[in-house]
C-alpha cells in the first residue's frame, strides 16, 4: 500500500475534531474534554494577546470552553472547530476587557492576525514568581530534553510540530518509510512526557496556569 | 497503558491513525483517563514547541471546565421537576374534570333508575353500555313493561314525548338483536321502527 492510499484512510485533523463534536453534542462530556485538552494551549495563547493576567487567562479561557460547549447544538461544522471557537475566545475577551472598563487597542483582530498579534490592551504582568518558575521550567524540560534526543528522533519531531510537515514529507525528508517517522516521532513524544511526568504530576494537583 | 495505544494517541493527533482505529481510539480515550492524560501531555509538547515566547502555558483546564459542566448539568437535572411542576395542576384538573363527568353520569343514570322504581312499572337492573344481551327479551315480558322517563332525565332529550311513547311501544315487540337504535324518521312521515333494543335486564 503506497502512502497515498494509507493517507486516504486515515482520519484527518479534521475529521477527528468533528466526531469528538459530534460526540460532545449527544452529551458526551468526556469527549469534550478531549476538544479542550487539543485547543486549550491555542486559545490560551489566543486570550493572551489581549489580557496578560495569568489568572484573568485562565479563567476566560475556562469560560470561552463552556461557551463552546453550550453552543455546540449550533456548530454545523461548515467552518473548522478551531476557527470557530477562535472567535468566540476573541469576543468573550473583549466582551471581558468592556466589562473591566479597559481600553482594546484594536479591537478588529481577525482569526488569521491574532496568533501573531501581540500589541494588544498593555496590563501589568500580575504573575507570580512561583508561577513564572513553573512555566519556565516546563518549557525547560521540553526544550532540555528534545534536544537529548536521538538526532533521527530530534529531526523528526521537529520537522513534525516546528516545520509542521506532514509524516509523508517528513518520511520524504529522512529518506525513510512513513512506518519509520510515525515510530519516531512517537519515541520522542514518548521521551518527553516521561521528563515531564513529575512535574506535571504537582501541576495537574494543582490545577494550575503556569506562566 | 501500553506503548501501542501511546502510538496510537500520537499518530492520531497527526491525523496519521486509519479511520476505523480513530474511532475506536476516541472512545478509548473518553473512557480511560490515562490515554486522555497522554493526549493532553502531547498536546502540551506540541504547545510549548509551536509557541511563542510571551504565551503562557494552561494547565489542565479541560478538568475544571468538566467540572463546571458537570454542575451545569446537575443543575439541569434539578430543574427538570419544575416542568413537571406546570403539569401537575393541568394533570390534576383533567383528573377531576373525569371524576366529575364521571359522577354526573352516574348520578344520571341512577335518577333514570329511581324515577323507574318510583312509578313502579320499569325496573332496569342493569345499564350496560355496549354489552351484547346474552338471552333475547320475551314477548310476554317485553309487553307488560312499560317506561316512564320524565324527558329531562332522558337520554334522548331531542326526542318528543310522542316519540318516545312510539319508541317504548316498540319495546313491545320481540327482536332478536340486543340494541335499540332510536332514528327520528319523524320528519319524513314514516313510522318509527326501533331496530335495536338497548339492554334491560331480567
Amino acid at each position: 500500500m503506497n502512502n497515498k492510499q494509507d493517507k486516504d484512510k486515515n482520519m484527518s485533523e479534521k475529521a477527528i475534531d468533528l466526531e469528538l463534536v459530534k460526540q460532545a453534542q449527544k452529551g458526551d462530556l468526556k469527549a469534550f474534554e478531549l476538544l479542550v485538552q487539543r485547543y486549550q494551549q491555542k486559545v490560551g495563547g489566543v486570550i493572551s494577546k489581549l489580557i496578560k493576567d495569568y489568572h484573568e487567562i485562565q479563567d476566560i479561557t475556562q469560560e470561552v470552553f463552556i461557551k463552546v460547549y453550550k453552543a455546540l447544538p449550533k456548530f454545523r461544522g461548515d467552518s473548522a472547530f478551531y476557527t470557530w471557537i477562535y472567535r468566540i475566545a476573541i469576543n468573550t475577551a473583549k466582551n471581558h476587557l468592556v466589562a473591566k472598563g479597559r481600553r482594546i487597542q484594536n479591537s478588529d483582530i481577525e482569526p488569521s492576525e491574532a496568533e501573531s498579534y501581540s500589541g494588544g490592551y498593555e496590563q501589568q504582568n500580575f504573575d507570580t514568581p512561583d508561577a513564572e518558575f513553573e512555566r519556565q521550567e516546563i518549557e525547560k524540560v521540553v526544550h532540555d530534553s528534545i534536544n537529548e534526543l536521538p538526532e533521527d528522533l530530534k529531526k523528526a519531531i521537529i520537522l513534525r510540530e516546528v516545520e509542521g510537515l506532514s509524516y509523508e514529507e517528513i518520511a520524504e525528508q529522512m529518506n525513510c518509510p512513513i512506518g519509520t517517522v510515525r515510530s519516531r516521532i512517537f519515541r520522542a513524544r514518548d521521551a518527553v512526557d516521561t521528563a515531564l511526568k513529575p512535574l506535571l504530576k504537582e501541576e495537574y494537583k494543582r490545577t494550575n496556569y503556569v506562566r | 497503558m501500553s506503548d501501542k495505544s501511546n502510538q496510537q494517541i500520537s499518530n492520531l493527533m497527526d491525523g496519521e491513525l486509519e479511520a476505523n482505529a480513530s474511532q475506536f481510539l476516541l472512545k478509548r480515550m473518553a473512557a480511560d483517563k490515562a490515554l486522555s492524560q497522554t493526549w493532553d501531555k502531547y498536546h502540551l509538547i506540541k504547545s510549548c514547541l509551536q509557541k511563542e515566547a510571551d504565551e503562557p502555558l494552561v494547565i489542565d483546564i479541560a478538568s475544571r471546565v468538566s467540572a463546571e459542566l458537570g454542575l451545569i448539568k446537575e443543575n439541569v437535572v434539578i430543574e427538570k421537576p419544575q416542568v413537571n411542576r406546570w403539569l401537575k395542576p393541568v394533570m390534576g384538573l383533567g383528573i377531576a374534570a373525569s371524576v366529575a363527568f364521571m359522577s354526573v353520569f352516574m348520578l344520571q343514570t341512577q335518577q333514570i333508575e329511581g324515577v323507574n322504581a318510583n312509578s313502579g312499572v320499569v325496573i332496569a337492573n342493569k345499564i350496560e353500555i355496549a354489552q351484547p344481551l346474552k338471552t333475547n327479551i320475551p314477548v310476554t315480558l317485553a309487553s307488560s313493561s312499560k317506561s316512564i322517563v320524565p324527558l329531562s332525565l332522558s337520554r334522548f332529550p331531542s326526542v318528543s314525548a310522542k316519540e318516545y311513547e312510539t319508541f317504548n311501544q316498540g319495546l313491545s315487540q320481540n327482536y332478536n338483536t340486543p340494541y335499540l337504535i332510536l332514528i327520528n324518521q319523524s320528519a319524513q312521515n314514516k313510522p318509527l321502527s326501533p331496530m335495536k333494543i338497548k339492554a334491560i335486564g331480567d
